[in-house]
């Protein structure tokens, strides 16, 4: 009796994991699809699961005449320089809120102050922020939009250091301090090493992050030399909607750099997330 | 100089960098938004005029404003008790053992790794009216078809799913680490006091994931009230006023109108919306 019971409910189990899947999968397995069928199968009324020939003209479409990677390069050079920036800064901040001798009330201020402006709306910052890069002249320019950027990543980063710093076990430290040697040293000697996987999911999460950021790439690029690869696609959509073929190529395109992190990101960044909820 | 005193001016020192980032990409700029919404800004006349709360009555009179906040509002609620009830059931499936578990992972994750404008571009064609899958599905099975992204009843609820289908993950991942943290002696203690599975759920899962419910839709209500991407590029805000959002709104105003002082003002609001909504959330979940 209780072994039907028990295989019903595996079999109810493995439905319902089943229907989530496909769920979850189909718009990508879709996309893809799309991307590799010709004109006349993306648009019939009878939909085509298997495309019955797999032509690549989408892709040649995209790649050679909208000069596609030019727009990969853009977003890797801000991703990259965003990411580099928030890490440069960040991590040294954490550490000093993790571990040096500052007043209880200044941490507990600056770690509130980051909170709030990874709560607020983008808009609260943004047309000043227009106004000042405009005034630097780097309105326009991939460094610009990485700077800006930081209003996202540079808090994030903070967050997810501190939990790493507090991680470690502080009598590493304490036994270097004692042998005489210097804060900078064991900084480069003992902690960054210990805590190279915690930076590397930081960078991994904010790189994913300024990849496929939209609203300032929107507002703060507009030369098409600079474009990244979301405000492309964007335009794509709103101006040239119905050629899904070539939009489905784009999107996979600019899917692509992400979508290789998959494996890592449930891995690790399952632990990054775990000290965020703390 | 003292052991002590060096450490201490180290540690401002490392702080520095991102105080002085922030300083220039956060406060002085929320700071200027507060200055800007009592100004008409004629942004390409260089002409600026104080005109004190008017930007402000102007927004509470404009109906497309209201609708914004409305919709924002709704669409806020919708899609974030939608990711946390998906998201926990997902969690709970993958809390069991089973075979492909490892394989199914992390492509359960996939969906939110991708960029957003892909994500749009991927369901305003399935989506679609005519050529969308959705449809033909329905089609097939004889149900009618639905104009998903034109009737102004649905269009927002199809943003919601799109939303959804991209952001349950997230809380599908916390949700998980937090089950995962569970102790499993807690399980075995209440089975041996005869616990049932529900009584063990009540009991034991969602007193201890509490902490990680409480994050997470933290996170998701203030990210789901930042909502640009999926309304500007599926809908466009539309039909009517359908899916207009806060955002895009602001979007709108600021950067295709170029009324700053407009856009400043509606910021404004946009942030004691929000200011308002974590306060009360972080009273409550203290209590």
């Amino acid at each position: 009796m209780s072994v039907r019971r028990s295989l019903l409910e595996k079999a109810a189990f493995y439905a319902i994991l089943a229907v989530v899947m496909v769920m979850v999968l189909f718009p990508i397995y879709w996309m893809v699809v799309t991307s590799i069928k010709t004109e006349g199968e993306v648009i019939t009324k009878v939909p085509v699961w298997i495309p019955s020939v797999v032509t690549f003209q989408h892709y040649k479409q995209v790649i050679i005449d909208m000069d596609f990677l030019r727009y990969l390069l853009n977003t890797g050079i801000v991703s990259v320089l965003a990411v580099v920036l928030s890490l440069v800064a960040g991590s040294f901040t954490a550490y000093a809120l993790a571990r040096l001798p500052l007043p209880a009330k200044v941490c507990s201020s600056f770690l509130f102050f980051v909170l709030l402006i990874r709560m607020l709306p983008s808009g609260a910052f943004v047309i000043p922020l227009y106004l000042i890069l405009s005034r630097l002249n780097l309105i326009n320019t991939l460094l610009g939009l990485a700077i800006a950027y930081q209003v996202y990543t540079l808090p994030y980063t903070i967050w997810l250091m501190l939990g790493f710093f507090r991680a470690l076990p502080p009598e590493l430290e304490e036994a270097a301090m004692v042998d005489g040697a210097s804060r900078l040293t064991i900084l480069r000697k003992v902690v960054f090493p210990m805590v190279a996987p915690g930076l590397v999911s930081t960078a991994i999460l904010n790189f994913i992050m300024s990849w496929g950021e939209y609203l300032y790439a929107l507002i703060f690029l507009s030369s098409p030399e600079v474009l990244t690869v979301s405000v492309v696609i964007g335009g794509f959509i709103t101006e040239y909607g119905t050629l899904w073929g070539e939009l489905s190529a784009a999107a996979l395109i600019s899917s692509l750099p992400v979508l290789a992190f998959s494996f890592y990101v449930q891995k690790y960044i399952i632990r990054s997330y775990m000290m965020i909820s703390k | 100089m003292s052991f002590r005193r060096r450490e201490k001016l180290i540690s401002y020192f490392f702080l520095l960098p991102s105080l002085a980032i922030f300083l220039l990409l956060t406060i002085y700029p929320m700071a200027e938004t507060v200055r800007l919404s009592f100004y008409r800004y004629y942004y390409i006349a260089r002409r600026v005029y104080f005109v004190g709360f008017k930007n402000y009555t102007w927004l509470m009179k404009n109906d497309l404003f209201i609708a914004a906040i409305v919709n924002t509002l709704k669409f806020d609620i919708m899609a974030t008790s939608l990711q946390f009830l998906l998201g926990l059931a997902l969690a709970l499936i993958f809390n069991t053992e089973f075979r492909l578990r490892k394989v199914f992972l992390p492509l359960v994750v996939l969906p939110m790794l991708i960029p957003p404008v892909a994500v749009c571009s991927i369901w305003k064609l399935m989506l679609d009216y005519r050529f969308g899958v959705i449809n033909d599905v329905l089609d097939s099975v004889g149900l009618p078809r639905l104009d998903w992204l034109g009737d102004p009843n649905l269009a927002m609820l199809s943003i919601v799913i799109v939303d959804t289908w991209q952001y349950t993950p997230f809380v599908f991942l916390v949700l998980l680490a937090g089950l995962q943290s569970i102790p499993r002696e807690l399980y075995e203690a209440a089975m041996v006091d005869g616990a049932g599975k529900v009584a063990r759920f009540k009991n034991v899962t969602l007193p201890l994931l509490r902490p990680f419910i409480m994050v997470v839709i933290l996170l998701r209500v203030i990210d789901t009230f930042k909502i640009f991407t999926k309304p500007a590029l599926i809908t466009g805000g539309g039909p009517g006023d359908a899916t207009e959002t806060l955002t895009l709104y602001f979007y709108k105003e600021a950067f295709k109108f170029f009324k700053l002082g407009i856009g400043s003002a509606a910021a404004v609001i946009m942030t004691i919306i929000v200011g308002v909504m974590s306060i009360i959330y972080l009273l409550k979940v203290r209590m």
